[in-house]
């Protein structure tokens, strides 16, 4: 209980620190570039359906973009971390594609995966992969002898030694690549959803800045900030539920 | 109940064990006592499965063939896994052993009942002290009942008060059951306390074996025959060791 009120006072902690540098902000630059942010905020309420389905399309886009990148990167990732042979294969590969700035293949996943929400899904799931792979191997070889020991002495079958072991002590480190990845892939989808599409939380920031609406443009800008918010309580809300033992 | 004839070990070109031959009976207590490096953890490991050895004969005696779980080890460092709580810990063993829920609840309750550990049974093994953290590494192997019991300097890290106090508790365990014990250790007192058999390593081989025939006696700590017998592993390791 404690945990949960100390949890909700850092987040209105969070939400009046930006409120604050904000209202300031548009004190000393009076200007229509930086729109007053009750102003602002009164607009995303009023025009809240609007706002929402924008956030509807990126967060679907985003969600199936990290369970692909999970349901790939954590096998590959294992073998990785479980088979020299393994680590020996895709290590390097990772290595070289990895720092590539992914965003310079958008027109390349475009012309193969279409223009719709694939080819945006796909460069989601460049970014958020590799960072998978690595965060699922370097959390298998930190795992200590003892405990492959203990496992071994248990005399637990593979299937057990995954789901028991390799799993548990992953997740942690899983979580914060997680959370390193999705930061960078929901700005890589901004840019993303200003090609080819009307939908999407990019396309709708964009699209006001260019129609020099500025108040809609920073509803966007909040609406994007909010679906940060829920994502990364998501993943907050996981590890309180399955790395208890981290706390 | 196991015959270890001839058997060799070697990491790299370093050879660890040399031509070991021992014999573990039934229901008696060995303990192995070395300086580092000697080989004793190595043996151990052998003895419970997790190395491989490559030369000589390990034999279990007949009705041992079939038991799944007839040996179980406790490593230096308990080996506890951290993401589960001390209950999940013990538990585990039997759960891939695929026992019945009713079964694996009640010999769990069991154990952390005899082991006096019921109260921290929800806690994670970082929220414990030493010694639970160690009785709980008991309780895991204890738990699939195994017929040989390894324990790897188990009680190394504790204070002195509560290493005795895990001693004692393991030497009750040892009379109430019938399981045999090999234990390697760095103290004396541990190996007079608990060794019915006393191995004297030393480059990977067994040098001198010291036969113990008062473990179990009541107040043994207290006794000059505890003394004499510490006295003279003390002159066998000093004199093995030095050559």
């Amino acid at each position: 209980m404690l945990k949960r009120v100390a949890r909700i006072g850092k987040t209105l902690y969070g939400v009046f620190g930006i409120l604050l540098i904000w209202m300031l902000l548009d004190l000393i630059i009076k200007s229509a570039v930086v729109p007053a942010p009750f102003e602002t905020i009164s607009y995303f309420v009023r025009h809240m359906d609007q706002v929402l389905m924008h956030l509807i399309y990126s967060f679907y886009r985003i969600v199936v973009a990290i369970s692909a990148s999970l349901l790939i990167g954590i096998p590959l990732g294992m073998v990785m971390g479980l088979l020299r042979w393994g680590d020996s294969i895709l290590s390097p590969i990772v290595y070289l594609a990895y720092p590539i700035p992914k965003i310079a293949f958008l027109p390349v996943f475009m012309i193969l995966f279409g223009l719709g929400d694939t080819s945006k899904i796909v460069l989601i799931f460049s970014i958020i992969v590799f960072q998978i792979m690595i965060g699922v191997r370097d959390g298998i070889k930190a795992i200590p002898l003892e405990v492959h020991l203990s496992s071994q002495s248990l005399g637990l079958n593979s299937w057990d030694k995954i789901r028991h072991i390799i799993f548990p002590s992953i997740l942690p480190k899983l979580l914060s690549s997680l959370r390193i990845s999705i930061g960078i892939a929901m700005s890589a989808l901004f840019l993303g959803e200003n090609y080819a599409t009307t939908y999407g939380i990019g396309y709708y920031i964009m699209n006001n800045w260019i129609m020099v609406d500025y108040l809609a443009m920073f509803a966007g800008i909040v609406g994007l900030s909010l679906m940060g918010l829920l994502i990364f309580s998501g993943i907050d809300w996981i590890e309180s539920r399955w790395c208890r033992w981290t706390k | 109940m196991l015959r270890i004839k001839d058997l060799s070990f070697s990491y790299g070109k370093e050879k660890v064990l040399d031509q070991i031959d021992l014999d573990i009976f039934r229901h008696t207590t060995t303990a192995i006592i070395g300086p580092s490096g000697c080989g004793k953890t190595t043996l151990l490991y052998i003895m419970a499965g997790l190395l491989a050895f490559e030369k000589g004969e390990m034999v279990w005696s007949i009705e041992h063939q079939s038991r799944a779980s007839r040996k179980g080890i406790i490593l230096q460092n308990y080996g506890l896994f951290p993401w589960k709580t001390v209950e999940n810990n013990i538990k585990l063993g039997l759960i891939t052993q695929k026992r019945p829920k009713e079964v694996v609840q009640k010999s769990v309750d069991e154990i952390m009942e005899r082991l006096n550990i019921t109260e921290i049974r929800h806690k994670y093994p970082h929220q414990i002290s030493g010694g639970q953290r160690q009785r709980a590494a008991i309780g895991r192997t204890l738990v699939l009942k195994p017929e040989l019991l390894l324990m790897d300097e188990a009680s190394s890290a504790l204070d002195a008060l509560t290493k005795e106090t895990i001693q004692d508790l393991v030497l009750e365990i040892f009379l109430e059951q019938s399981m045999s014990m090999v234990f390697v250790t760095h103290s004396i007192e541990e190996a007079v306390f608990l060794g019915q058999n006393i191995l004297i390593m030393e480059q990977g081989k067994i040098k001198e074996k010291i036969k113990n025939e008062n473990v179990g006696m009541a107040d043994h700590r207290k006794e000059a025959s505890f003394y004499e017998k510490c006295i003279e592993v003390r002159s066998a390791l000093e004199r093995r060791t030095s050559c």
